[in-house]
């Protein structure tokens, strides 16, 4: 049964709305826990179930699918995990407006189950489906802080931008549609030869695709998002929401155009250049660490997409291993950043000084962290850019792999600017240990601790490549 | 492991345990007892060495159990293990190499090394820094152990560069003191300076090693390997000397400028082993080193470190004589740093730089008679390593006794001690021994090994050498006599001289043995035990060298009675006669000035001063240059997303246009 992952985080979502409902307001604490067990048990269920195929092949579950699957029910769990404690109001300093326990719960399952079945889709509708199903209700998250002006402007500047890059998404669909006369994505990539028409709608849907990955120009919204929404939202949409986006890539740039993809290669380059190079620079100048976090979270997603070039098959295993390595760091980051808010309301990066002083030992997951998300060795983000770096210098984009280079180097540079407040910078005065609590450091601890091991212990990535390096080769034929 | 290896006995296969023994000491002292109990670290350190010692002892016992003396003595390797594997063919690895150098070198560096543990605990009594020093003092033994072992030049190198650094930390322990900071800086950078001329000749050698190994490799390895040892590798020595690649690097082919690659490579190396051994021009370090405590002064820097120079030539041996010129320098800036530092020695008042120029003349004396030998005519190989060996002993017993005195009188000036002799009869004897041995009287240990080096300059058919040997014999009984003269006879110059006392038993016990040693030491048949080649090295009194070199010694010895006993008013009538010329060597001929000229007012001032000017403003403008950029591009476009969404609808659109564009375009 390979849809039961999916039905058990559907079932989940509506128990937790109907709970919600016969719970006074001090037992609601148990929601978020229901949530855990939930994604826990989907996940089992995930790694469990065999890969196979549902209505006559319209619901497919391969490698790379469950591959999707665990990125989306990890970043999840942990976006629960970073979630709960200002839910549940276990915190210094209040967040405005924030609330609506159950509600969250199953909004943000909801999304993660429209990300789920758009990795198995087979189908341009299946496909268009749920991809608003995992973008929408992201544009209630992202206002869930009611009473704050910056977040329900964050909420409506998302919808507005959403709608016109869906829009523009479900135009090119169309257009698939129209040029192969079926919405069998296997069809499709029968029937498509290069045309205008092709072009169009590549060009439209890849503007879909860039706004969920944040590729430049099309992702001008995140900066506005990040800065206003809540921060485990943030959190989720810097992970979760991008795999999304790659994962639709994959659907089209693998699925549909597989024969083509490799003549995509200099263009898919000057969107990776340009895309590190914009998020990398800007990031330099930002204050804020949402937004900070933001450009930071665009130069990553410029780094991915270099998995996309040139014939290797390498560049699925490597994307896939970045995104995890990806997740880990970046969920560690975040975590101590909700700690810190949770418990100064601090948001700034040099608001962060001194925090090794008082914090000792999340002030080095954040570094560590930090490093893994510049490449710093034995870290796994270094490992994951490597292989990255490899694929593009081995489809001949050596200015590409001179380019990410720089890059990385400009993001040391920001990444050390928070280390430095954290380890140099002199601590504020009266400062004492901030308390923590036990879900926050334990994910805290997890995912740094897998940001290391991911990097040390070969066998991780051994896994993917073994399940994936013949995924491409068999869609091709 | 060959099957021949399994087959030794178990203190040969476990040789490793001489220098292991040492480190772990090192750590222990270092980690734990420095912080804790640095009372009792002197006394664990000391012990360390002491079983190395015995360890060393039983290794030496086996190797010429196995190779009875009179035999071949063929180099083993009884240990080792892989480090560093670059490619097949291409490994370097760390293990042991016995040899009669290495097993005599291990006998005297840890024996020395242990009496001067055991003096120190005495010396160092009541230092802050004490457990500090016996810290360094186990570093120091266990890198020099380490090297002595080496079976290949890379293993040689990092210990070379380990025992540097020992040196240089234990020159500087008194770190309060400018002088001994200053010092210890000018010791580590010369060393320094002269071991990038090491590494080039390790690069060379290596490199042609690596590249002929496939070819020689196979052919040296079958021969090799019939002796006793682990898998060839091509840092090996017992590679580097063979005459296949020997050959090969002397081919004219690979000469430069007419020098042959070998000449090149061994002089370059030569130019670290006259570093670390303070050959002329690179001395000026030691009389500096003589700002570190004394028994370092007696362990480093006169008994085992600075003679590592000298093992490096003999160890190399077979190559210099290949090279045959490369042996020639060799003897010509040992001869010269023999005499040169003996006369300088005649004229200093530190007891101690006095002592280090004796030093610096011994190690000259050393390396020219490796400079006179040949492999046909191996006797100055022989000389030369046994009067390593008889230096060892009498240097570091001279040290220690000067140590004792200035820790009775806390001075070095000799001119403030005198009439010592009542005060500390034993360090008075013990001194008088090793002045005797240095001054080469029969039957004391410097009388032989001093007439085995002179019989083979005279015999290698190096008749100024010899003279030149007998001059330097001359004046070595001359300026160690005087400083006896002047420490422990006459009158008490001072009233610290007047109020000495003999030293602890801790520390006249190492002098007493050391002074048995020395006295004895002459008397080992050392020709049947240590040798290269076939032959075994000269045996017996030769009178034709003998006479001369006693008379020189006694000439020597009369003289210094003559010019020193009573008030010494004729020797400073004396150094008034030569004027400008006793100024010039008192000031050591101008050597450091001439260092300081060279450095300071043209290095420092036309190449440093330019590139640091450029390196400033150029180098550092051009990345500031490139950050500024950065900053100020981050900035522009950080201004595009100003929170329009307008804008944002705009940048969207206009996206997917310049992909339609571009795809277009691509396609037509």
């Amino acid at each position: 049964m390979c849809m039961l992952p999916e039905l058990i985080v559907v079932a989940t979502a509506l128990t937790v709305l109907v709970a919600d409902l016969f719970l006074s307001e001090r037992r609601r604490v148990v929601l978020a826990l229901l949530t855990l067990v939930g994604l826990a048990a989907a996940l089992a269920a995930l790694l469990a179930a065999p890969a196979g195929s549902l209505f006559g092949g319209r619901f497919s579950v391969d490698e790379v699918a469950i591959w999707f699957k665990v990125v989306f029910l990890l970043a999840s769990f942990l976006t629960v995990c970073l979630s709960l404690d200002q839910l549940d109001g276990r915190v210094k300093v209040r967040v405005r407006g924030i609330g609506l326990r159950g509600e969250y719960y199953a909004v943000l399952l909801s999304t993660l189950v429209g990300a789920m079945f758009l990795v198995s889709a087979r189908d341009l509708v299946t496909l268009y489906v749920s991809l608003e199903l995992a973008t929408i209700p992201l544009f209630a998250l992202a206002a869930w802080k009611r009473s704050d002006a910056g977040s329900q402007e964050a909420g409506l500047k998302y919808v507005v931008m959403g709608a016109l890059a869906s829009a523009f998404l479900l135009y090119g669909f169309s257009l698939l549609f129209g040029l192969a006369g079926s919405t069998d994505l296997a069809a499709i990539a029968a029937a498509v030869r290069p045309s205008p028409a092709l072009f169009l709608a590549l060009a439209l849907v890849t503007t879909g695709i860039g706004f969920k990955l944040t590729l430049v120009p099309f992702h001008m919204w995140a900066g506005d998002v990040y800065e206003g929404a809540p921060l485990p939202v943030i959190a989720y949409l810097s992970v979760a929401s991008k795999a999304v986006g790659l994962a639709v890539m994959f659907q089209i740039f693998y699925r549909v155009l597989g024969h083509m993809v490799k003549d995509l290669g200099p263009l898919l380059a000057f969107l990776a250049a340009a895309t590190m190079t914009l998020g990398n620079t800007v990031a330099i100048v930002q204050r804020s660490i949402k937004r900070f976090m933001a450009f930071s979270a665009i130069s990553q997603a410029g780094y991915i997409v270099m998995g996309f070039l040139g014939p290797d098959a390498g560049g699925v295993p490597a994307m896939l291993f970045y995104m995890l390595a990806y997740v880990a760091a970046n969920m560690a980051v975040f975590g101590v950043i909700i700690f810190y808010a949770n418990a100064t309301g601090r948001e700034r990066i040099e608001e962060y000084r001194g925090l090794a002083r008082t914090n000792p030992l999340l002030a080095l997951a954040m570094m560590l962290a930090l490093f893994s998300l510049a490449g710093i060795p034995p870290l796994s983000g270094f490992v994951g850019k490597f292989f990255l770096f490899s694929i593009a210098s081995k489809a001949g984009f050596h200015w590409l792999v001179a380019v990410a280079a720089v890059n990385s180097t400009i993001s040391l540079y920001y990444y050390l600017r928070i280390v430095r407040q954290m380890y140099i910078e002199p601590v504020y005065p009266e400062a004492a240990r901030l308390p923590v609590t036990p879900t926050l450091a334990a994910t805290v601890a997890v995912t740094t601790v897998a940001s290391l091991v991911l990097g040390l212990v070969p066998v991780f990535y051994e896994v993917i490549h073994n399940q994936t390096i013949e995924w491409l080769a068999k869609l091709v034929g | 492991m060959s099957g021949a290896v399994a087959a030794l006995p178990f203190i040969l296969r476990n040789a490793w345990l001489v220098a292991a023994i040492p480190f772990v000491s090192f750590v222990f002292v270092g980690l734990v007892l420095r912080p804790k109990v640095p009372r009792i670290a002197g006394v664990v350190a000391t012990l360390s060495i002491f079983a190395a010692a015995g360890v060393a002892g039983g290794v030496a016992w086996e190797y010429y159990h196995l190779f009875p003396p009179g035999a071949l003595h063929p180099a083993i390797v009884p240990f080792a293990f892989e480090w560093l594997r670059f490619m097949p063919g291409l490994t370097v690895t760390m293990g042991v190499l016995l040899d009669p150098i290495s097993v005599l070198l291990l006998l005297v560096v840890t024996s020395v090394s242990a009496l001067v543990h055991l003096y120190s605990i005495g010396y160092m009594h009541g230092d802050p820094g004490f457990g500090r020093f016996f810290t360094f003092l186990n570093l120091f033994t266990f890198s020099m152990l380490g090297l002595v072992i080496a079976p290949n030049i890379l293993q040689i190198y990092v210990f070379w560069e380990l025992v540097g650094v020992s040196s240089f930390l234990l020159i500087g322990y008194y770190y309060e003191k400018p002088s001994a900071v200053a010092a210890s800086k000018k010791a580590f950078i010369v060393t320094r300076f002269a071991d990038l001329g090491f590494l080039i000749g390790v690069l060379i050698l290596g490199y042609n090693g690596y590249t002929a190994f496939g070819d020689v490799g196979p052919t040296v390895a079958r021969e090799v390997t019939g002796r006793i040892a682990t898998d060839l590798q091509p840092f090996d020595f017992l590679y580097l000397t063979h005459p296949d690649l020997l050959g090969r690097l002397a081919a004219p082919a690979l000469a430069v400028g007419g020098v042959s690659l070998l000449t090149i490579a061994m002089i370059l190396v030569f130019m670290g082993a006259a570093g670390k051994s303070a050959m002329f021009p690179l001395h000026i370090w030691l009389p500096d080193a003589m700002e570190g405590p004394t028994p370092v002064s007696a362990l480093i820097h006169a008994a085992t470190m600075v003679v590592a120079g000298v093992y490096l030539v003999a160890r190399l041996f077979p190559a210099f004589a290949f090279s045959g010129d490369a042996l020639t320098v060799v003897m010509c800036v040992g001869a010269f740093t023999s005499l040169f530092a003996a006369v300088i020695g005649c004229t200093q008042d530190d007891i101690k730089r006095v002592l280090a120029f004796s030093t610096l003349s011994q190690l000259g004396y050393m390396m020219f008679a490796l400079g006179v030998a040949a492999m046909d005519r191996p006797a100055g190989y022989t000389a030369s390593m046994f009067h390593l060996f008889t230096h060892a002993f009498f240097k570091a017993l001279l040290f220690l006794g000067a140590g004792a005195v200035i820790h009775a009188v806390h001075t070095n000036s000799i001119w403030e001690m005198g009439a010592l002799r009542r005060k500390m009869p034993i360090t008075h004897l013990t001194f008088l021994v090793a002045t005797l041995a240095i001054a080469g009287v029969w039957p004391l240990s410097g009388f032989f090994s001093k007439d085995e080096i002179l019989a083979a300059a005279l015999r290698g058919g190096h008749p100024v050498v010899f003279g030149l040997g007998l001059l330097v014999a001359a004046l070595t009984a001359f300026y160690m006599f005087r400083i006896y003269i002047v420490v422990f006879l006459g009158r008490a110059r001072h009233e610290h001289a007047e109020h000495a006392h003999e030293a602890p038993f801790v520390m006249w016990a190492p002098l007493a043995l050391l002074a048995l040693l020395s006295a004895v030491a002459g008397f080992v048949p050392f020709g049947s035990f240590v040798g290269i080649g076939a032959e075994a090295g000269h045996e017996g009194i030769d009178l034709a060298v003998a006479i001369p070199a006693s008379t020189a010694g006694v000439l020597g010895i009369g003289l210094a009675f003559l010019l020193y006993s009573g008030d010494g008013a004729r020797a400073t009538a004396g150094a008034n006669a030569l004027g400008g010329a006793y100024r010039v060597v008192k000031r050591k001929f101008y050597v450091d000035e001439l260092y300081l000229f060279v450095t300071h007012r043209i290095i420092f001032r036309h190449i440093s001063r330019p590139i640091a000017w450029f390196d400033r403003h150029a180098v550092d403008g051009m990345v500031n240059l490139s950050g500024w950029t950065t900053r100020r591009t981050g900035s522009l476009l950080g201004a595009l997303h100003g929170g329009r969404v307008q804008a944002y609808g705009v940048w969207l659109v206009g996206g997917t246009l310049f992909l339609l564009l571009v795809l277009w375009s691509a396609a037509f």
